[in-house]
Formats: C-alpha cells, structure tokens, sequence
C-alpha cells in the first residue's frame, strides 16, 4: 500500500468530513430544540450561497465582508421560516413540519430558477486555488478556511447556548417542553430563536462550503441527504456527535472512493447509516451528549 | 349566486366551446415537443436546448412559416432520468398532441422514449444523444421512426482510441458518469484501444456528485498519460477545478465538455493546454454559416451556443424542411419526408442511412494556449 496515497485520503476525509459538519449542524440543532425536521435546510444552504455569490460577483463585496451581510439576512430567513412554517406546526403531528419545510423548500429552489436561470455560477475566493505542500501532502486553501470558520461557528454555539439566558432555556426546551411550559417559558419565542440559529448555520455552511463547487439552485438536494445521514450517524439532536460522524463520515468515503472505486462512496455510506440504525438505534452517540 | 344545476351546465358548455376554439388554433401550428431537463444536475445543458429551439422557431415564422402554418415548439421537463422523460414524452404526445416529437440530452433517456414514438406512430428526432444503440434500434428492421442528426459514440470513439495511439500514450484512466452514456463511453473506446494503451481505471460517479478528492487523490499517485472523461458540463467544471486545486498537469482527453462556456475560463489558466476533446460542435468554429448563427444565439441570450443548442436549432429546421416537403403534419408522410432528407446544416449537408443515422462532421479540438482550437474537421 502507498503510505503517501493513503495520507492524503485520510487527510481529504478529515476535510471533507469539516464539510459534512458544517452542513449538519444547522439541521440538528432544529431537530435537538424542537424535534422538527426541517427538509427547507438544503434550500437555505442554497440561499446563503446565492446570496454570497451575488454580492462578491455582482455588488464587489469582499468575500470575507460578504459574511457580514449574509449572516443576518439568513437569521432573517430564519426568522421567517418559523413564523411560515415551524409556528403553525407546533402542535400538530411531526410530519405537519415536514410537510410545511418541504413546501418552504421548494418554493425558494423553484425562486432561485426563476431569478437565476440554470447556468451555474461561481462565488470567487482568494483561496479557491491555493494549495499548500505539506511534505507532498495537499491541503487546500478554501478547505482550510471552511475548517477555521466552522471551527468558530461551532464554539460560538457552545458558548451561546451555554452562556446565555436564551441558551439555557433553549437546552430546557430540548429536554422537555412540558416542564417549560410549566415554569414559564414560552415555546413560541424560542421556536424563532432555533430557527434563526439554524438558518446562520446554513449562511456559514453556504458561504464557507458552497465556493468549492458551482451553484445551482438543485445544490441542496445532495446537501440536505448527506446531512440527514450525518445527523441520524451522529444521534438525532447531538451537536457533537453531528460532527464526529461527519467526520467518520467523510474518513470513510474518502478511503472507500479513494482505495475502492466510486461506485462504492456512496454506497458504503449510506450501508454505514443503516448499520449504524440497526445496531445503535439512537445513534453512535445518542443523546448522551447533549446540547 | 347560487349555483345551480343549470349554471353549471352553462359553464360546462361554455368551456366546451372554448376547447374546441382553442384546439382549432393550435391545430394548425406544427408542434414539435421537447423533453429536456429543466431541473436537475443537466439542467444548464436543458436551458441550452431550450435557446436553440426558441431560436430556431422565431426564424421560421419571422420567414412566414412552413406552408402558411406557425411552428410551435414546447418543452417538458425530463431531469434527464428515463422514467420523467417517458412521462414528459406521454404528456407531450397524448396531451399537447405535437406532431414531431425530440430525443432527451441523456441517451438513458432517449432509449426509454423511443419505444413510445414507435407506438404513437410519431416521428421523433435524436438530437443531442449520442449512445450507438440509438441507431441499431433505428431504421431498417426497427424503429422506423426514430432520426439521429448527430454522430454515435462508437464513431467518436474511433476518433478518440486513434489520437491517444497517435499521442504515444502508454496508459490512461477513465472518469465517467455512471449513465448509459458515461458506461458505453468508456467501453467503446476501452474496445477500439484493444489494449494497446492500458487502461488503469475506470471511476463511475453518478451524475449529480461534485466532489473528485478521492479520485483525483488516486489518480494524482497513479500518473496516468491521460484522464479520459465521459461526463457532462455542469459536473465536468467541478471536476476541472478541483483537479487545478491538485496541481495535476495530465491531459483530459475523449469528450471532457471543453467546447462548455462554463469552462472557458477555467482553460484560460493554460492549466489544460494539450487536453482535447471530440464534439459534434463548437461555438468557436469559423465557418461563415457557424458564425452567423453563434452571433444571431449571442444577441438573443447573450452567451454562446453549446452543442446541445446548435443541434436543436439544427433538428428543429430539419424538421420544418421535411414538413414543407411532406405538405402536412401527416405521421407517415412526415416519416418518408424525413427519410429523404437532404439538408444542408451549419456544418454541411444532412441525410440519413438506412438506419436512419446523419453523418455530420465531427470536430477535434485541442486547448492552446488557454483557448480551445478546432485542429480538424472530420467526416463520420
């Protein structure tokens, strides 16, 4: 075995699997708060992406700078996705969510094909073809940055959840709502706050991931698979956990696309979430490690 | 108001007629229907196809028409997958009721619709796909009402094993979609080389997956003297980015989409001089008849044609001139018109063989410095 071929596979996991992550959280966090499952998460993934690739492209923003307009924009989104959708679901049975998100979803994929067309488009990056040698190791500049911005997105999180009033009623609300109800703190609010959290998620995944291919307004559809297999690999809900299996997630594909053949990626991949379903039904990580 | 009986009886009357008038109009246009993906990973080749056949319908009734009738083109979105075409092929055929009906992008698809034109008794034109088994299952002993305009992959791939012989190549690697078209691709020029370039792998990846790192991480260790790519345009611009990002300096080769507007600035980083490629069709070709029409396609969509939108454009008055000949929209007279064909395209005269199949040129093309040339004009 090629001791350099199967380093540099083990490293584009790593990279790939940063990727996975960053993708995922967004839609764990909604699922861990509110037990919704948001299928409009591949959309506003795709909406963060357009909007980054508008103003870098269009408007002459930078692309870093762009990050500032696009992250409120996206709560705003946010914002609106829980006031359209996840609100007037609360009560009812879960798949009333789904169906709502699904709706949200294909509304703002077929917007997108009506103000954009079908040709792909490119969002420009200083570090799009920048690759560093590491003793004949590649990295990649947009990659790493999609580490360094996903590694911050995910302490500011932590820290917002952990740190604030809003944060701590947030992870009381993914305990248990009852009780929440019962001491005084309103669902409704929170299911904004969620929402809003999950959609800047989507703008840091959209802006930090989308550069390393075209966009096109189908672009969430693979998105929004790959992370439900993250999420279900990492324990619904399991922010943490989300990321880990992202990373086994990618570790794994790379070595099997990589030593194996392509056909085998994705097949290996989604054999891992359903073994991963038979013999830990909760997730290799469960709930244990919560919020 | 109350709704009664009656009243409802009167609408119901009353959108009868309004059927029956409409119908009336839309007879006498000339329907042609197009399945061709509007959404999806092909979709950037779908709205290229669209372009070319609205292009082409304007002329025709900016020139009067054919016989004094409108010609009328209309789109359903396939995705390029056989089960949505044959349901967009249905539609057009049993709802729209058109009269010439076009082949999908994908040949996966195309195969799956040619069957429904055998039994709706519809001509149908082949304008984009390009698996062989197209024109054995055309013609004589088959499907009599199946026309291609455009070269099969067995004669590309004739072209294709003949240049990497000539080029000296000891080895190549092969990174396909995993379609009819990415499989046969693969396959036919895998045969035509009879393992006097060795083949080192052969990578089949669906076609909506943007990531290469695997891939190109193996290919990169395994130094190939060529990647031979069977994909199309939207997957093949990831492919080439990511394959700068890796610093890789092997020629693409056997039909990367390089005559792709989505890929001229990527050549311009001369990362790709000495890649080739063989296509039906570049925008760039300087025939006087070719660039009359790329200039015509800019000043209406403001980007150049791609192959797909030249060779709709070229199917669709094609079909306007079998229709003239036949002197009606008439199944079987349409048939044998089409039969007879002899029209002279952008890049020289259209007819068919007995098995229906055109044999237009083909083009080799080449990147120099950071721009694709058209080295050689070939007869298929």
């Amino acid at each position: 075995m090629d001791g350099q071929l199967l380093a540099q596979l083990i490293v584009n996991g790593v990279m790939v699997g940063c990727d996975y992550a960053l993708w995922a959280i967004g839609l764990t966090v909604i699922f861990g708060i509110l037990e919704q499952v948001n299928f409009s998460h591949g959309e506003l993934y795709m909406l963060a992406a357009f909007l980054v690739q508008v103003l870098v492209a269009k408007a002459g923003l930078g692309y870093e700078a762009s990050f500032i307009v696009v992250l409120p924009v996206m709560a705003g989104a946010g914002l609106l996705l829980a006031k359209c959708a996840l609100l007037p679901t609360l009560n009812r049975p879960f798949e009333a969510a789904i169906l709502a998100t699904l709706a949200v979803g294909i509304i703002l994929q077929n917007a997108a094909r009506m103000i954009f067309g079908a040709s792909p488009l490119r969002i420009p990056t200083r570090y799009e073809f920048v690759t560093f040698d590491v003793f004949g190791l590649l990295v990649f500049g947009q990659r790493l940055f999609i580490v360094a911005i996903g590694l911050a997105a995910l302490s500011l999180l932590l820290a917002f959840l952990r740190l604030t009033r809003i944060g701590a009623a947030l992870r009381a609300a993914a305990q248990n709502k009852d009780a929440c109800l019962m001491v005084g703190i309103d669902i409704r609010p929170l299911t904004c706050w969620t929402a809003g959290l999950a959609a800047m998620l989507c703008g840091v995944a959209g802006g930090a991931v989308a550069p390393l291919y075209d966009l096109y307004p189908s672009m969430g559809t693979d998105v929004v698979f790959k992370s439900f297999a993250v999420v279900i690999m990492g324990g619904m809900g399991n922010v943490l956990g989300a990321v880990l299996a992202a990373l086994i997630l990618g570790l794994f594909e790379s070595l099997a696309g990589g030593l194996g053949s392509s056909v085998l990626r994705d097949g290996t991949s989604f054999a891992a979430m359903l073994l991963v379903l038979l013999v830990r039904p909760n997730g290799l990580f469960g709930r244990t490690v919560r919020l | 108001m109350r709704w009664t009986i009656a009243s409802i009886g009167r609408l119901g009357l009353a959108a009868a007629a309004l059927t029956v008038i409409s119908g009336a109009a839309i007879a006498q246009d000339i329907k042609i229907g197009i399945p061709t993906p509007v959404t999806g990973p092909v979709a950037f080749l779908g709205q290229h196809v669209k372009w070319g056949a609205e292009l082409a319908v304007e002329e025709i009734n900016g020139q009067g028409g054919v016989n004094g009738r409108k010609i009328a083109a209309m789109v359903q979105d396939s995705v390029c997958r056989p089960a949505d075409s044959v349901a967009a092929a249905e539609k057009l055929l049993s709802e729209d009721k058109v009269d010439v009906l076009f082949g999908d992008i994908c040949s996966g698809a195309t195969l799956a619709l040619m069957p429904i034109a055998e039994r709706a008794g519809k001509p149908m034109i082949v304008a984009v796909s390009t698996h062989p088994d197209i024109t054995q299952k055309a013609g004589v002993g088959g499907n009599k009402w199946v026309f291609r305009t455009v070269p099969d992959d067995i004669l590309m791939s004739g072209v294709i094993a003949d240049r990497l012989l000539k080029q000296g190549a000891k080895t190549i690697a092969f990174v396909a979609e995993d379609t009819d078209y990415g499989r046969g691709g693969v396959k036919f020029v895998t045969d035509k080389l009879g393992g006097k370039v060795q083949v080192i792998s052969a990578d089949y990846l669906k076609n909506s997956e943007t990531d290469f790192l695997p891939v190109l991480t193996r290919l990169r260790s395994a130094k190939p003297d060529a990647i031979g790519i069977f994909m199309l345009d939207q997957q093949v611009s990831n492919f080439m980015k990511q394959y700068v990002q890796f610093g890789m300096t092997v020629p693409l080769v056997a039909r990367p989409p390089l005559v792709s507007g989505l890929v001229a600035d990527l050549l311009a980083t001369g990362k790709f001089n000495g890649s080739w490629t063989v296509y039906p069709y570049y925008d760039g070709y300087d025939g006087a008849k070719n660039v009359a029409f790329v200039d015509a396609f800019k000043a209406h969509f403001k980007q150049g044609p791609h192959y797909v939108a030249y060779s709709t454009y070229e199917a669709i008055k094609m079909a306007a001139d079998a229709v003239k000949r036949a002197g009606s929209t008439d199944p079987a007279a349409l048939q044998k018109a089409l039969a007879a064909t002899n029209y002279q395209g952008i890049l020289g005269p259209i007819k068919f063989d007995d098995h229906n199949q055109a044999h237009n040129n083909l083009m080799f093309m080449q990147v120099q410095d950071g721009k694709l040339m058209v080295k050689e004009l070939l007869g298929s």
